[in-house]
């Protein structure tokens, strides 16, 4: 087992762990919330906040989580106004996202050794130790909000309307959501890469919700889920020399073809009750 | 004033450009029980949903126990339309009425052993007692509408609204429902609710308001309920079958 004595190596597994803890909280959110496709939408926003980076000289993590943080903001406007079509907003987003970054791209062209194709597909190597401090940090900021917010998120998401008229700040909470989603997916985008960093953070969420029927049982098992995911998608990524995002989402694909046909046949054999008393 | 739970003087809201409510004048009293009638596109759900602040109001004034809404929304349950809702989140029936508690329950404490108590006992209530570790979305509509009810119940408000609470639910269920509003009302507390079959208002109200884009109508169920009122409100859209027929109202939209 060499890759253990990897200094990269080892980055790359505490930052796998870091990243399992605070996915499938942000995931569950966004799945319910129907807003899957804004971590889409922010992870290529993200990469015109690192094209903005390269393209200036200063750290690209912080102008990404800065503009990531600006779009997020807009984002729950925009949302607000569209209440019927909150996906018009996503979808011009998305697309001005990745626009802005093409462009910046190709008048940073040359200034940098730093490539934007990087960004795009992740990299593991480049993890260093002040990115696996920012993710400890974030962990540390979602794990404490979760627990203070878990009940107000918890009536915000099931019942907007009853959050509204018992008092909760639903504005600033929505927006405090969407910006913890920005920050994470400006943090982790450079490891997975920002074509699938939404996938990292929705599918373990996705696929724990066919598993559990409570709120905090599909948060713990997407937890493991996350966790089962991206180790192994490291492990074959370091053994296959393939991309660690691509990996970690094609076995994410795996569990979720696995648990979806055990689910059906153990439905079809009536094991059913067995199966849902195992779980939280 | 004390008497006087809710006071709504000329309110007027807008979808768009589209006025769907003007002049709306009313006030509820204490330990009443309204129903609110009208055809649809009347303006009911946009009546309780400006009176609440969810939906933007273009003129007029709300009170609630003397007060604006914002500063007495702890005094107030609101259940909204069951369809509102996500029923595929995953959550059971015990935990969504739970919800109803958390404002005594405190931001960062988990649920106590009384309030475990408190929510189980309004699912009793709701005949739902047997139901309470359900996931939600395998729930019937009338089961749905029951945990919804049980959810208000123990939030232990002065004022209940409700929209169409009976829409669409089994027979058991709108007893179980109706039976659960009278307790309310003996109990002192006021509860309005958006009403859509004619047939039962003089059964289950006191006082109703008939509603179409303005009020028609508005008092005491007897004194207000009747044929010229409801033709009035309904337009040219009712046929009426006759009290000594089958007392049986149809409504044609």
């Amino acid at each position: 087992m060499e890759m253990f004595f990897y200094g990269f190596m080892q980055r790359a597994f505490q930052a796998s762990f870091l990243i399992s803890l605070i996915a499938p909280i942000l995931g569950l959110f966004l799945v319910l919330r129907r807003q899957s496709l804004m971590a889409d939408t922010l992870s290529h926003v993200s990469l015109a906040g690192v094209a903005l980076g390269l393209l200036i000289g200063i750290n690209p993590t912080w102008t990404n989580i800065l503009v990531v943080i600006i779009i997020a903001i807009l984002l729950e406007f925009l949302r607000q106004i569209y209440r019927t079509y909150s996906e018009i907003s996503i979808a011009i987003l998305m697309s001005v996202g990745m626009a802005v970054a093409l462009v910046l791209m190709e008048i940073g062209a040359g200034r940098t050794t730093l490539s934007v194709t990087q960004f795009l597909f992740g990299s593991i190597v480049t993890i260093n130790k002040e990115q696996i401090w920012m993710l400890l940090g974030l962990t540390i900021i979602i794990g404490l909000l979760y627990l203070i917010y878990q009940k107000p998120m918890y009536v915000l998401t099931f019942d907007e309307e009853t959050a509204f008229t018992v008092g909760l700040p639903i504005k600033m909470m929505s927006i405090l959501f969407n910006v913890l989603t920005g920050v994470t997916i400006a943090v982790i985008m450079p490891i997975v890469g920002a074509l699938l960093v939404s996938a990292i953070i929705i599918l373990p969420a996705a696929i724990s919700l066919r598993l559990s029927k409570s709120f905090y049982g599909v948060i713990l098992n997407g937890m493991v889920i996350a966790l089962v995911g991206m180790l192994s998608g490291l492990v074959a990524s370091y053994e296959l020399g393939t991309p660690p995002g691509a990996s970690i989402t094609i076995i994410l694909m795996l569990i979720f073809a696995v648990i979806t046909l055990a689910k059906y046949m153990l439905h079809y054999l009536k094991f059913d009750r067995l199966f849902n008393k195992s779980q939280g | 004033m004390e008497n006087k739970v809710v006071q709504v003087r000329d309110l007027a809201a807008a979808y768009r450009k589209n006025t769907v409510l003007h002049d709306v004048t009313f006030e509820v009293e204490k330990g009443t029980l309204t129903g609110i009638v009208g055809p649809n596109g009347a303006g009911k759900s946009t009546l309780l949903n400006t009176i609440l602040d969810l939906h933007p109001r273009l003129s007029g004034d709300v009170k609630f126990f003397g007060k604006p809404f914002k500063n007495v929304k702890k005094k107030i349950g609101y259940v909204p339309q069951r369809g509102s809702v996500d029923w595929d989140f995953p959550t059971t029936a015990i935990d969504v009425v739970t919800m109803g508690l958390y404002g005594q329950i405190g931001r960062l404490r988990r649920p106590r052993r009384h309030h475990r108590e408190k929510a189980y006992e309004a699912l009793r209530k709701m005949g739902m007692e047997f139901y309470a570790d359900r996931q939600i979305s395998q729930l019937s509509g009338g089961q749905r509408q029951r945990v919804f009810l049980a959810r208000a119940l123990v939030q232990d408000a002065d004022l209940y609204i409700m929209d169409e609470p009976l829409a669409g639910v089994d027979a058991q269920t709108e007893q179980a429902i109706m039976a659960i509003l009278k307790e309310l009302k003996k109990r002192g507390k006021t509860v309005m609710v958006v009403h859509h079959d004619l047939q039962t208002v003089e059964e289950y109200f006191d006082s109703v308001l008939l509603l179409n884009r303005k009020v028609m109508h508005y008092g005491k169920t007897k004194e207000v309920f009747n044929r010229e009122n409801i033709a009035q409100t309904y337009g040219g859209n009712m046929r009426w079958f006759g009290k000594e027929h089958r007392d049986e109202f149809t409504v044609h939209e």
